[in-house]
């Protein structure tokens, strides 16, 4: 086998090649997981699970998990927004049939956190379960 | 003037003031008022929500016109005597109603509350009412 007008041997090429692959299995898999999406609805002055009709629904999630919010406003003449005040995140402020996302990484503490819109705290507010599996 | 209130349990004192303002309106023929199915309640606030649908009178007029642009035809055409945005400055006008906090080409909306402390509270609860129009073309 000739490489550059070197002559190699074949059994050379092969075990470079296992040395190669094997050094690149010890390496630490540094790719990061997509974000667990979740979408919501905002109407009638309340959060709703996209295809359910519980207002203001518990999201679960594990400590640390990236969650990309996608939030739509059906809600006619209001403006809305998602925030998560414990992790400083918040979509912009949408008016009607405008939609917008934010992705965020929940608190490593275990425990219950809060959303909220932030125009309309009293009405629109669920809880953010942070469970360890 | 037809008032059809038997989809709406009565809740709302600013939706009752609504629609007595309405049912006075001469150039409203149906006022229609009924629960949204999003009303509810929780230990910090009670949501009303009620939708009201109103049918202004209409009147007739004869138009000329021509058939396939050509054959002169007359027909009649029956139009309301008032428009959404016509229902928005009338009650606009008025002091224990005022200006919609939304108002679109469909829908005019508004939404009152209030803050109720009972007696011997100190904290009470908060009344949120969302009432919304809707113009009824049948």
């Amino acid at each position: 086998m000739s490489i550059l007008g070197r002559n190699v041997s074949v059994k050379a090429v092969a075990a470079l090649a296992c040395a190669m692959i094997a050094v690149a299995g010890l390496l630490p898999v540094r790719t990061k997981a997509r974000p667990r999406e979740v979408v919501l609805v905002a109407k009638d002055m309340a959060f709703y699970m996209s295809g359910t009709n519980v207002a203001n629904p518990e999201i679960t999630v594990r400590p640390g998990e990236s969650i990309r919010v996608v939030l739509k406003n059906e809600d006619r003449g209001m403006a809305h927004d998602f925030s998560v005040p414990a992790v400083k995140a918040a979509t912009d402020s949408l008016t009607w049939n405008q939609k917008g996302e934010v992705t965020f990484e929940a608190p490593e503490k275990p425990g219950t956190y809060e959303y909220v819109c932030r125009p309309h705290v009293l009405m629109m507010k669920g809880a953010l379960k942070v469970i360890r599996d | 003037m037809e008032f059809d209130p038997s989809g709406w349990s009565g809740e709302g004192t600013f939706t009752a003031a609504l629609v007595e303002q309405l049912k006075t309106f001469d150039s409203i023929d149906l006022v229609r008022v009924e629960d949204a199915p999003s009303s509810r309640t929780d230990a910090d606030y009670n949501f009303i929500s009620n939708e009201v649908y109103v049918r202004f009178r209409r009147v007739s007029s004869v138009e000329a016109g021509r058939w396939l642009g050509v054959v002169p035809v007359r027909r009649t055409v029956w139009k309301p005597v008032m428009t959404l945005g016509d229902l928005e400055s009338r009650l606009a006008a008025l002091a224990d109603v005022g200006a919609p906090d939304y108002a679109d080409e469909g829908m005019l909306q508004y939404l009152r509350t209030e803050r109720i402390i009972p007696p011997y509270q100190t904290r009470g609860y908060k009344i949120v009412e969302l009432v919304r129009i809707y113009h009824l073309i049948s």
